[in-house]
């Protein structure tokens, strides 16, 4: 059994401050309850690189159980992905009748150190959001909350820790963007540019056609080959319902196949991810009915970042990815 | 053997003219094959012929690091892949126009990759 990866998943666990009597390590993660329902950390396969091996770390969370079909999950939970996640998806599997939350990202060499940060906040929000929402969505979807305990110790209930930091996160998104911020630069008159100022430059080196300034920016990247453009929306004027402002990044896709249809491929998409998706893509957000659109008849990917996690580099990364996801979407919907 | 250079992604300290650089990673192509080419020059060929899954697979060519800028110099497009197929790119349309007489729409189909089928749409 490869090691790899597991530095950042040690990472996870003590950034989390997790009780060993709450939690059964595994080769390659491990599960843990705050309270009646279970967190996942599992590494994937690894693979070699040009520079170096890779692998995915998927973090989920169970969430509901014996869902009924007829309840149309796959709207509820759009709705819920598209207005109140950060960084997180629902997604219903038939199957199993099971609703996960989960997001992922790929470990490397080069960000083992930052795994924590990376994918431990997002990580963090969505056990708290699980939690949260666990009992609504059990109760549209006809189903029951996924409740389950640790195997020997029994069951825990300690959301304080949870509690806390998604108010730290909420009260970090009272304030204006950081992406749009400029600051002082050490000389006088002399400011350093938002984050969001550097995009149009990055996609104009990536041979996109793309625009933008301080609090929006848009971008095509290739989708098809009936030559049709995917569009990538980042803007920062918007304040999201429940964390407050930071950073919205929308792929919005070149199709049309009307809000019900919307409603089924979104959550066929998000089942994807969570079951497969190419190396190197993050899943730091989710897909829904393009609700950029007013008849949300569109397909969408949205990641939205609260303040609480904004730092360099992360926008021209969530672009790369965008980049990504759609030519996987293309390929995906085209097969 | 001459080499191409489809796509470089050079990291410095910062912004700016006086910022040192760290790390420099080419996409370069010999004799149609794809190779990864590092600071120190050492080359490691590419198992596929599509730049965008290259890219999209190789961590030091997608990723943009904290603290640093990536400066990346992208050159899509470009008609070298097996077996006469083309190469795809991940971002924008062609720029070279030596390429745009042969190149095929960069999307559609990859010729080195199957994704798996959704769950169901089939």
């Amino acid at each position: 059994m490869s090691v790899f990866g597991m530095d950042a998943v040690d990472a996870l666990y003590r950034g989390a401050q997790i009780d060993d009597r709450w939690a059964v390590r595994s080769d390659r993660g491990y599960t843990w309850w705050t309270d009646d329902l279970a967190q996942h950390v599992s590494l994937g396969g690894v693979r070699a690189t040009p520079s170096g091996d890779e692998c995915t770390l998927t973090v989920w969370t169970d969430v509901v159980t014996d869902v009924d079909p007829t309840t149309n999950p796959g709207q509820v939970l759009a709705l819920v992905n598209m207005r109140e996640l950060a960084m997180n998806a629902f997604v219903w599997e038939r199957e199993s009748a099971t609703i996960k939350m989960f997001c992922s990202m790929s470990i490397h060499e080069g960000n083992t150190g930052n795994a924590e940060r990376l994918i431990g906040l997002p990580a963090m929000l969505q056990n708290y959001m699980a939690h949260a929402l666990a009992d609504r969505l059990a109760a549209q979807c006809g189903g029951s909350r996924a409740v389950s305990s640790h195997p020997h110790t029994g069951s825990h209930a300690d959301l304080e820790d949870l509690r806390a930091f998604a108010s730290m996160v909420i009260d970090a998104g009272e304030e204006p963007s950081l992406f749009s911020r400029t600051e002082p630069g050490e000389l006088p008159a002399e400011h350093r540019e938002s984050w969001m100022s550097g995009l149009p430059a990055f996609a104009e080196r990536l041979s996109c056609h793309g625009s933008g300034n301080d609090i929006a920016f848009t971008a095509e990247v290739p989708f098809a080959s009936s030559g049709h453009s995917a569009c990538i929306e980042v803007f920062t004027h918007q304040p999201q319902p429940v964390w407050g402002y930071g950073a919205w990044v929308v792929l919005q896709l070149p199709l049309t196949p009307g809000a019900d249809e919307a409603f089924v491929l979104a959550n066929a998409l998000n089942a994807q991810e969570f079951d497969w998706a190419p190396p190197g893509l993050a899943t730091l957000g989710a897909w829904s009915p393009d609700f950029l659109d007013a008849d949300m008849d569109g397909l969408a990917f949205s990641t939205f970042v609260p303040n609480k996690f904004a730092g360099s580099g992360m926008l021209e990364n969530l672009f790369i990815y965008s980049a990504l996801r759609a030519r996987f979407a293309a390929d995906v919907l085209s097969s | 053997m001459s080499s191409t250079v489809i796509y470089e992604v050079a990291r410095y300290s910062g912004p700016g003219d006086g910022a040192t650089l760290l790390e420099s990673v080419q996409l370069i192509a010999v004799e149609g094959v794809l190779r990864v080419r590092d600071s120190g020059g050492s080359e490691t060929v590419c198992v596929g012929a599509d730049v965008g899954v290259e890219i999209g697979s190789t961590p030091a060519l997608r990723e943009v690091r904290a603290g640093q800028e990536a400066r990346i110099t992208c050159r899509a497009g470009t008609q070298i892949g097996q077996h006469g197929s083309p190469i795809r790119s991940l971002f924008g349309p062609e720029v070279d126009p030596l390429a745009l007489e042969t190149a095929t729409p960069l999307f559609g189909r990859s010729p080195t990759r199957t994704w798996p089928r959704l769950k169901f749409l089939w």
